[in-house]
């Protein structure tokens, strides 16, 4: 096995809703042995549970979402998963839009 | 005028700066879209990946919209910048991430 155990994504983070004032979820399916630790990030900055995000674990897949969207919140947002065997990398590019007339 | 049916490869999203301790195993997700399937390519310093001597640590996987760099046994020469382009018949599209090696 190539990865040996290493996190890997079985399904990319996607983005599910995007207008200025509703909530969006990134969500994305990783594996790995042992259960890897997975952090996001914008910006370099890591994002943590609280205030307007909320991120849950459910199995395999990992959700962060965000409540009362607001246009800043467009851009990259990096989703990383560790564990001791190696870690995986894979972004997502949320465009916020104002709501359609 | 012939006008071409489809759409120019884009990269959605691809880290820009990642890091990874030597010696752990390192992958890259990266989701785009274009059709027809834009053929894909990952570079180092203009050398396609996995080069023939490293073909045993660096491996590409690809499916229909995500294609995965990963790379076992990190060292410490492997930091650098890595280009993914992609490209068909109406366009190409090109981005690069840095990965840096952390000390334990």
């Amino acid at each position: 096995d190539l990865f040996g155990g290493a996190p890997r994504f079985l399904t990319r983070p996607k983005a599910f809703a995007v207008c200025v004032g509703r909530d969006a979820t990134l969500s994305c399916t990783i594996v790995g042995n042992p259960v890897p630790a997975v952090t996001w990030e914008k910006e370099k900055l890591r994002l943590t549970s609280g205030g307007r995000f909320k991120m849950v674990e459910d199995g395999d897949v990992y959700r962060l979402t965000i409540y009362d969207l607001t246009l800043e919140d467009s851009g990259q947002y990096m989703c990383r998963a560790k564990n001791p065997v190696g870690e995986a990398y894979a972004a997502v590019t949320l465009k916020v839009a104002l709501p359609a007339e | 005028t012939q006008h071409l049916k489809g759409t120019p490869p884009k990269i959605e999203a691809l880290p820009e700066d990642i890091s990874i301790e030597k010696g752990k195993v390192l992958t890259v997700a990266c989701a785009f879209s274009g059709d027809p399937l834009p053929e894909i390519v990952w570079s180092r310093s203009g050398r396609t990946l996995p080069t023939e001597e490293e073909s045993n640590r660096f491996h590409i996987e690809t499916t229909d919209d995500l294609t995965t760099l990963i790379i076992t046994s990190v060292k410490e020469n492997d930091a650098g910048a890595y280009t993914l382009k992609l490209s068909n018949e109406l366009g190409s599209d090109t981005a690069t991430v840095n990965i840096s090696i952390r000390s334990m």
